[in-house]
């Protein structure tokens, strides 16, 4: 330990923790098992939103009057703006992405069942508020797409009912979208959600620490799970190298396709179409599935089943089989889920 | 991964833009130039703008077809149309053996830009400056309410600008005096040069005529002569105007117009940048709404016009 480190070690006593957390003991069947990287993939993700989301706060003009200039300079005017925006644009994308997959696999190996089922409904928050994120973010430019995509979420949070108006003027800050309606998703993405959802990770990588990965489903996994590698270097090279891939292709895609702005929102533009991101896209398909009176069934009892859904899985399959291809129903429900989702998308975009 | 990878790819594709036909895709070149015939135009995308009448009554206009190149310091557009006679003698004074007469007018097309951000201008094109309330069109006029809008107007003329190869760089404000509805139109900044009437003081006749002889079509700056009718024919023709060059932003723009065959193929070129604050401002990437109008053989409230919102992009 060098001069500098012993000063520090002897005041706080960190190296302690410090060499714990790095030689935690993993697995030798995850590691090396990209399935498995999902998750770290999606905090490296966060990091990446949350520094280069820091350097966009240094630009950005939360106003109505200045938050479509801010975003235009930064991307065309800031030595190297358009690859912050890029990455931050992009990587929101891909943080939807890996959240989704490292979702998915945890659904499909049955990780979430006892003693797991904090770590699982931590996920599912995490995962929402991924989604969040997204929502928030979109209006920030000021530009016609995000807009007029949150009027028309707006109105859509409008439709739920006994508590629609209350929800709608919630997230306006008024009637209409305006400097209330920017300020309170400028706080909410970058103040609120951040915060929650670093609360979330740590609490979720606790909880991972304390039950160590799930155990293995396959004979072949299972001769592998009682060898173990240290977490520093083995998992933590895997990861940074994987955490750069990542990136290479976030700054790939900025440089490649540009990073998108709309042009300044017209509140009188009445012609425009709105589109949320893909994301949200099978969403916005399903609602047209759901007109006049049925709409309250896609607004609220749709996202309300699939959310109660997720959170009360653990608690209903209890039982000791993980194997997928054992476990037809929850199996078949994920796929026909991911099926409908990818479907829905498709037809919207 | 693989998949991985593969999904984020086809979401960055994804997000590029669908190109519409109202989109003029700029595509990148080298050694830009106002040649109409360069090999760079055949990679270049072309939008076709039908041009409608801006008046009821008038006739609908040609198809405009555009194309754009670009490089790391200009622009340069291409725009081909339809028409049948070429009018370059814009008030032209013809002499009958004892007098002038005055008479002709010039082809134009028009490009107008915003100068910065302008939501109005993105979502409703040349409409959101166009002030055409109420049926006296004596008041109607073209500019903006506010001093923070101003709007990026080029007029390339067939017989005044294209001569001598500029277009005439505008910009429309606020009515500065509310009597006067051309009091919106400004010249860009300019340190010399632009046309000048050619008529004498009693605006009966030209003052000069071309030291290039009675078939010359303009009068070039340098070129001009007094006049002397005693060597003139019946039925010969002098130019309207003395021409040349604007320097400065007034001229920033540099074009050749050339029709034959029926059809004007003009080529526009400008810097991305030109510095001045009276211009609009391209930055490779940033998708630039724009508004085309054609005028064949007149002007004022006479012209046609694209009906939608035009986009430069670029790719």
């Amino acid at each position: 330990m060098s001069k500098l480190g012993k000063w520090i070690d002897e005041r706080t006593g960190i190296s302690g923790p410090v060499r714990s957390f790095l030689s935690y003991p993993v697995p030798k069947y995850v590691h090396g098992n990209l399935l498995y990287t999902l998750g770290g993939l999606t905090a490296i993700g966060f990091l990446l939103q949350v520094v280069t989301g820091i350097l966009l706060m240094f630009y950005y003009d939360p106003s109505p009057e200045g938050a479509y200039n801010s975003v235009d300079y930064i991307t065309f005017e800031v030595p190297l703006g358009w690859l912050v925006r890029g990455v931050h644009h992009y990587g929101a994308s891909a943080m939807v992405i890996l959240a989704a997959l490292h979702m998915l696999r945890t659904y499909f190996m049955s990780t979430y069942k006892k003693p797991r089922e904090i770590n699982w409904l931590t996920g599912v928050l995490l995962l929402f508020l991924t989604l969040a994120f997204g929502f928030t973010g979109y209006l920030l430019p000021w530009d016609q797409k995000g807009y007029w995509a949150t009027k028309v979420g707006s109105e859509i949070a409008g439709s739920v009912p006994v508590i629609g108006s209350w929800l709608a003027s919630l997230m306006r800050g008024g009637e209409v979208l305006g400097q209330a309606t920017l300020t309170r998703f400028y706080a909410t993405h970058v103040v609120l959600l951040p915060t929650l959802v670093a609360i979330l990770i740590v609490i979720h990588i606790l909880q991972l620490r304390f039950h160590g990965m799930a155990p293995a489903i396959t004979e072949r996994a299972k001769r592998n799970s009682r060898k173990f590698v240290p977490f520093f270097p083995h998992w933590v090279v895997t990861d940074t190298i994987l955490g750069l891939g990542l990136l290479a292709l976030l700054v790939y895609l900025s440089w490649s396709q540009g990073v998108p702005l709309d042009f300044p929102a017209d509140p009188s533009a009445s012609d425009f179409v709105p589109r949320p991101e893909w994301y949200f896209l099978f969403y916005f398909q399903a609602l047209k599935y759901f007109p006049g009176s049925l709409e309250a069934v896609a607004t609220i009892l749709i996202p309300l089943f699939i959310f109660g859904t997720m959170i009360v899985l653990p608690f209903v399959d209890k039982g000791d089989e993980r194997r997928p291809w054992k476990k037809p129903v929850t199996t078949g429900v994920g796929i026909f889920y991911t099926v409908l989702i990818i479907v829905l998308t498709i037809l919207a975009w | 991964m693989k998949r991985l990878l593969l999904a984020l790819a086809i979401l960055g594709l994804g997000t590029l833009a669908l190109s519409q036909s109202t989109t003029l895709t700029a595509v990148r070149a080298s050694d830009l130039s106002l040649d109409a015939g360069a090999a760079y135009w055949t990679d270049a995308p072309t939008l076709e703008v039908q041009m409608v009448a801006a008046q009821e009554g008038d006739a609908d206009g040609p198809v405009v077809m555009l194309q754009a190149v670009y490089d790391n310091d200009s622009i340069a557009i291409r725009a081909e149309w339809a028409d049948a006679t070429e009018s370059v003698m814009k008030n032209a004074w013809t002499w009958d053996g004892t007098a002038f007469t005055k008479s002709g007018d010039e082809d134009r097309i028009m490009f107008a830009w915003p100068i910065g951000n302008n939501p109005d201008f993105a979502s409703k094109g040349c409409t959101a400056a166009c002030h055409n309330e109420g049926d006296d069109t004596s008041t109607w006029w073209m500019g903006s309410d506010s001093d923070d809008v101003r709007f990026d107007a080029w007029q390339w003329k067939a017989a005044r600008t294209n001569p001598v190869g500029y277009i005439d760089d505008k910009w429309w404000g606020t009515l500065t005096d509310p009597e006067d509805v051309e009091s919106s139109r400004h010249g860009d900044s300019r340190e010399g040069g632009s046309y000048a009437n050619n008529r004498n003081e009693e605006q009966t006749g030209p003052t000069f005529m071309s030291s290039e002889g009675t078939a010359a079509r303009f009068i070039v700056d340098g070129q001009q002569i007094e006049l002397d009718t005693s060597t003139l024919a019946v039925g010969d023709v002098i130019p309207g105007y003395i021409l040349a060059a604007a320097v400065g932003s007034r001229g920033d723009i540099a074009t050749r117009g050339v029709w034959t065959d029926g059809k004007w193929v003009v080529v526009l070129m400008r810097p991305l940048d030109t510095g001045h604050d009276d211009d609009t401002v391209f930055r490779v990437r940033r998708r630039t709404p724009f508004g085309l109008s054609v005028v064949d053989d007149g002007g004022g409230l006479s012209h046609t016009v694209g009906e939608e919102v035009l986009v430069l992009d670029w790719k």
